[in-house]
């Protein structure tokens, strides 16, 4: 179709059919003021400020949908125009309150950016008066403050008509009119989907995010905070958007962009999105973790293979000190960018804490083996059972050009109490690696498990499926502030589990050498000054829990071999350079729990990838590890009415029963089958929606 | 049967009924008095029948009864009550003549026995009633009776047309301004809406009084504009009109001029009743479609027009019932004397007040002092308003002005609905503008931001002035907002609101500057003054 050609201000002007004159000036640079416009949203015509005058016609046709034609000839500023045009924003801000520096959309409004450019002053010609709409803060997400409402109407349009959701529309409180939900109805009743496109377009200070939840916040990680508080990067609000449109594949693209242990991220990751997800706001956060699950585990296609990434062959040579979690990644990422990479696994099979930490009904042996042979499968060598003293004999004997550390934190701790040494007394690492190496630990017949971690919880399921009948777990942290996962206590509670909380441990008592019990009092109340502990405890609450055999699972330390010569923290964690990620030894780099200190797998795989990234460059890459291997999201703005939206509870796994489990090892939940994950998915508020949402350009932009 | 058939028999029917009974017609609004006639008919053993009809349109008249006995003429008796009812039937059924002091009027053309004929009363003779042609005149629950008064002769000969050649005569007349657009307008699906104008009951009127001659409008419209539905829109609380239009319906389907192939024709068309509160829609189009929807009361940017996408984003036409009952006369009985008027509804200080109809060109003066016989409290008029409750003002001195779109508007008027409202001298014009702006406010659809704060400063500033509390520039104030509002609104009735402020203005400046600087109201109407 051809162009057709106009003349705005006397300036020549090409348009496509169909375009409004608006559009048109917009395209061309030339500004026309406007308010209720929006690029994304169909003109309304309600605020009167882009009226134009047309060679010929009488009238101030409104260009926002007044269609170009070709030969037509605009005048945008005749005095006339400016006259009307200053009426209007006088009439708009005649009920708009007067103050603007207390308002949180201060020096962000578009209403106070035309005000500038129009020239009207604070003495309007016309009256001023208040309007009385008290402000609604019942909304989780937003606060709706009408007083402020300009009536442009966007915000109904962008609920009706781009999202669909049908919750906003024009309101008259008594006299007032403004825009909002009807009145007497809720948020919920309406039908909100907290998609916050309604905020997204507001020009002034009448739909805004509530301060508390983007304040001091990049807004982009503010509104989009699962993907914002992954530690890996992984495009969390992608890949439950695919998931949601039945898009498995794709989705496990998505989180392979980010992410070489995804099935095992989707069993154990300690989903630092989740305690951020905006769900929660409403009732509960998505189940982002069995999210992730499911699409890799639908992923027949693995379309994420087609894009992924094999750079040429760089003739370097990289070793990795330990094939846990972080040191499996920053083989992966390495060899990907063409490097030669050897992992050195000191212990008979690779994984890590993964195999050696993480039990078996946690974390299925076999999702740990899939996911190491897609490792191997990008040419990484694992070399089990080959424990590394020396980095030295490693550089310059067996010529690799550079070292990566991820031993990981395997020692583990004891308290330092008097009977901590008598027989029956082990720790967490040395009990769980004996189970899964194969030969476990011998247990009495009452246990006592000292921590309140995951890992505490771990070896207390641990041993009951071992058949250990009575076992308790004590720790320092009052149930609400026990550190593990609110699942773990819950199961294993339900497995016989026998919890004290909130005890100081005093002495372990022997008789012969061994051990039958642990003497704790009761904690009032305790807190970590300057690093070290202080704790108060409750007068004359003495008590023993007898036991012949106690497991501390009070945290680990990595084991850095003497010859390493690297330098290491007082508490033996490898010292790294905040910036290049490199140790104390040239070439030589760390990753993982060994320099953080115990964290979480998530935690580890992004340090890998940071490291993975610096050794590149160390080695003469660009150290940029991105791949693209997903399609382009459509990203389609309707979302529809709620239904039961709002009131969807979060789903939870089929878990067997705790007489099922504590028999044996199994998995004990069965995940998301395709029902359940369509209708968590479907609970998603979209937050990233809003990110689509065009953005408008204020007049200096032009 | 065929049309011929129809309307033979229905004209034989009132042949017979006018000469073998005597005929009762008792107009709306008189349940008393119909109780009674009834009662007394029954008592006396008069063969009688009695039916109801629609206002004759004078409102100081009503209830009216008018009586009709075999090859005598219709004798119409104005303030009827239950006991002068009883009097005139004892009469009646004793043989005698029933007397010419109750009389009002008579139907014969040179009077009769001392009794003027109708049509030669004051309140009747500057009218030309073709909208209203029957209005008060046949019972307007009875299908038969429009049909031997002429009624659906119109349909008939527009069906043995072309839609093309209905088109074509009623443009040449005037009325059919969007039926051609609507009609080229590629569609599955066409409407053709009858609605009532707001502000005003004379629609109300016409719709109680001969609800189908606007339905037989209705169905030539939409031949004409090649639509299969139509809609007719009632007020929620005009519930006697929406009763017979619902009776109306159901005594045309029952004729063969409602649903599938009418009157044996091609053409089949439904209508529909909805409930829409006028003054919601205020004249609008625009808003009645969107309230049609279940969306909100607001205007709709034009274009796209509604004759090519309105309901539903169908073609759609809108037409005021009274058009509609001018398309059918037209239809029946050609243009020649069917053309050129406009109903009025005519109220406020005048002798006779009700709803009219007269030709346009009319001067106003006819119509406040001939037909409204001029003020009732013994001061002069002051002004009339026109249009409207938000209409402009025609000042005392000017009322030579005919009644006409284009003389109005440079008047700065708009015609609108037809209302004539006359205010005598002891009306401050202040007060005036005052209750137009309030008015004004309250009705607007709130969309644009001329409209929406436009009418709330126009409002807020005349309150001032009428309280006393204004500034010195607030006359100029209302200038410079009346004259935005009128070039930049958004619809036709934010570009109209200012008009009663403005010609208030206008014509009684010196009331509006003393109000100001002096803080006097000479009428003593405005607070505080």
């Amino acid at each position: 179709m051809a162009m057709l050609k106009l003349k705005i201000d006397g300036k020549e002007v090409e348009s496509n059919p169909g375009t409004s004159v608006l559009d048109a000036a917009l395209a061309a640079g030339i500004y026309i003021p406007h308010l209720c416009d929006h690029p994304d949203l169909k003109p309304a015509g309600a605020c009167r400020l882009c009226l134009v005058e047309v060679e010929g016609v009488e009238g101030f046709p409104a260009s926002c949908h007044l269609a170009a034609t070709d030969g037509m000839e605009i005048q945008t500023k005749t005095p006339r125009l400016m006259e009307l045009r200053r009426m209007a924003m006088e009439l708009l801000l005649s009920d708009h309150p007067e103050e603007c520096s207390t308002c949180t959309k201060y020096l962000n409004c578009e209403l106070q950016a035309l005000k500038q450019y129009i020239g009207v002053s604070e003495h309007l010609s016309v009256r001023r008066r208040i309007k009385y709409i008290p402000t609604d803060t019942t909304h989780p997400l937003f606060v709706y403050d009408f007083a402020r409402c300009i009536n442009c109407g966007r915000c109904v349009r962008a609920c009706n008509e781009l999202r669909g959701a049908e919750v906003l529309e024009f309101v008259k409180r008594g006299e007032e009119n403004s825009a909002g939900i009807a009145v007497g109805k809720s948020w919920e009743e309406a039908g909100c989907r907290l998609c916050g496109a309604c905020a997204e377009v507001c020009p002034t200070g009448a739909i805004m995010d509530k301060p508390e939840l983007v304040q001091g916040k990049r807004r982009k990680d503010a509104l989009v905070p699962c993907r914002a508080n992954c530690p890996a990067e992984i495009d969390t609000a992608r890949y439950v958007r695919f998931i949601g449109e039945g898009k498995y594949t794709e989705s496990a693209a998505v989180i392979r962009e980010k992410v070489p242990l995804p099935l095992t991220l989707g069993h154990v990751c300690v989903h630092p999105c989740e305690s951020v997800c905006r769900r929660a706001l409403v009732n509960s956060p998505i189940s982002l973790r069995n999210l992730k699950r499911f699409a890799v585990e639908q992923d027949t296609e693995q379309i994420w293979k087609l894009n992924a990434r094999h750079d040429a062959a760089t003739g370097k040579r990289v070793a990795v000190v330990g094939s846990g979690p972080a040191g499996l990644t920053a083989a992966y990422y390495l060899a990907k960018l063409g490097h030669e990479v050897v992992i050195f696994e000191e212990l008979p099979e690779a994984g890590g804490m993964l195999r050696y930490g993480i039990p078996e009904y946690r974390l299925p042996r076999k999702v740990i083996e899939d996911e190491i042979e897609e490792i191997k499968k990008v040419g990484v060598e694992i070399r089990t059972g080959t424990k590394i003293e020396s980095l030295s004999k490693l550089i310059d004997d067996d010529e690799f050009d550079a070292v990566v550390i991820a031993v990981g934190a395997h020692k583990g701790g004891k308290l330092p109490i008097p009977g901590n040494d008598l027989a029956g007394v082990s720790n967490a690492v040395s009990f769980l690696r004996s189970v899964n190496l194969g030969t476990p630990e011998k247990i009495g017949k009452k246990l006592i498990v000292v921590g309140g971690g995951n890992v505490a919880f771990d070896c207390a399921r641990v041993a009951r499926r071992l058949g250990v009948e009575e076992i308790h777990l004590a720790c320092l942290e009052p149930r609400d502030k026990m550190l593990s996962s609110p699942d773990e206590i819950e199961e294993g509670v339900e497995e016989g589990i026998i919890l004290h909380t909130s005890q100081g441990f005093t002495k372990v008592l022997g008789e012969g050498g061994q051990v039958v019990g642990l003497e704790c009092r009761d904690v009032a109340s305790f807190a970590f000054e300057e690093g070290k502990l202080k704790v108060e405890f409750v007068p004359d609450s003495e008590h023993v829990i007898a036991g012949d055999t106690i497991i501390f699972a009070i945290g680990q330390r990595p084991e850095i071999p003497e010859d390493f010569e690297v330098d290491a923290t007082p508490r033996g964690l490898v010292e790294v350079d905040e910036y290049s990620l490199e140790t104390s030894m040239e070439g030589v780099f760390a990753a993982g729990d060994a320099v953080m200190g115990t964290a979480s797998v998530i935690k580890a795989i992004a340090s890998a990838r940071k490291t993975a990234s610096a050794v590149d460059k160390f080695l003469g890459g660009n150290g940029n590890i991105e791949e693209k291997l997903a399609p382009a999201s459509e990203w389609n703005p309707w979302i529809g009415k709620a239904g039961e939206f709002v009131s969807e509870k979060r789903n939870e796994p089929c878990l067997l029963s705790a007489e099922e489990r504590v028999s044996n090892f199994c998995m004990v939940d069965s995940g998301f089958d395709e029902k359940t994950a369509l209708a968590e998915a479907g609970r998603c508020l979209n937050c990233n929606l809003r990110l689509k949402v065009t953005p408008v350009k204020f007049w200096g932009d032009y | 049967m065929s049309f011929i058939d129809l309307q033979e028999k229905a004209r034989a029917e009132w042949k017979r009924l006018r000469n073998e009974r005597i005929c009762i017609f008792i107009d709306t609004g008189t349940g008393a008095v119909l109780e009674q006639v009834v009662a007394d008919v029954a008592r006396l053993k008069i063969d009688a029948k009695i039916m109801q009809t629609g206002s004759l349109g004078w409102r100081e008249m009503e209830p009216v009864v008018s009586i009709a006995r075999p090859g005598k003429p219709r004798i119409y008796y104005a303030n009827m009550t239950p006991a002068l009812g009883g009097e005139l039937l004892a009469k009646i059924a004793a043989g005698e003549e029933p007397g010419a002091e109750l009389a009002l009027g008579t139907d014969a053309a040179e009077g009769f026995e001392g009794i003027p004929a109708l049509g030669s009363l004051p309140f009747f003779q500057a009218q030309h009633r073709v909208a209203m042609r029957n209005c008060g005149e046949i019972c307007a629950e009875e299908i038969t009776q429009y049909i031997a008064h002429g009624g659906y002769a119109g349909l008939s000969k527009a069906l043995g047309m072309t839609a093309e050649a209905l088109l074509d005569e009623m443009e040449a007349t005037g009325l059919a301004r969007t039926w051609r657009a609507c009609g080229e307008t590629e569609s599955e699906e066409r409407f053709v809406i009858g609605c009532e104008a707001g502000g005003t009951d004379k629609d109300a009127v016409l719709l109680e009084g001969d609800p189908h001659a606007v339905l037989e409008g209705l169905l030539i419209a939409a031949y004409a504009a090649g639509a299969k539905r139509a809609i007719v829109c009632v007020s929620p609380e005009h519930a006697m009109a929406r009763r017979r239009i619902a009776i109306a319906l159901g005594e045309m389907r029952g004729a063969g001029l409602l649903g599938e192939n009418i009157l044996g024709s091609e053409f089949s068309c439904e209508i529909e009743i909805r409930e829409v509160a006028a003054g919601l829609a205020d004249g609008e189009e625009t808003i009645l479609i969107n309230l049609l929807e279940g969306r909100q009361p607001r205007a709709r940017v034009r274009p796209p027009e509604p004759e090519t996408a309105g309901l539903n984003g169908r073609p759609t036409v809108v037409e005021n019932v009274e058009t509609l009952a001018v398309v059918s006369a037209v239809a029946q009985k050609g243009a020649e004397g069917n053309r050129g008027t406009k109903m009025v509804a005519l109220a406020g200080k005048l002798q006779r007040t009700g709803v009219v109809e007269v030709a346009i060109g009319t001067p106003l003066r006819v119509i406040a002092e001939e037909i409204g016989g001029g003020s009732t409290t013994g001061l002069e008029l002051k002004a009339v308003q026109i249009g409207g409750p938000a209409g402009g003002w025609i000042p005392a001195g000017g009322l030579d002005i005919a009644l006409d779109c284009a003389a109005l508007a440079k008047a700065g008027c708009v015609l609108g609905s037809g209302a004539l409202l006359a205010v005598d001298t002891s009306a401050c014009a202040v007060d005036m503008a005052r209750q137009a702006a309030a008015y004004a406010h309250g009705v607007s659809c709130g969309k644009c931001s001329f409209g929406r704060e436009g009418t709330r400063q126009l409002m807020d500033v005349t309150a001032d002035i009428a309280k006393g509390r204004s500034a010195a520039g607030d006359t100029d104030l209302l200038l410079k907002l009346g004259d935005a509002m009128k070039a930049g609104s958004l619809c036709a009735n934010g570009k109209n609101a200012p008009d009663a402020v403005l010609t208030a203005l206008e014509h009684f400046r010196a009331e509006f500057e003393a109000h100001v600087s002096g803080k006097q109201c000479a009428a003593k109407v405005c607070d505080g003054n």
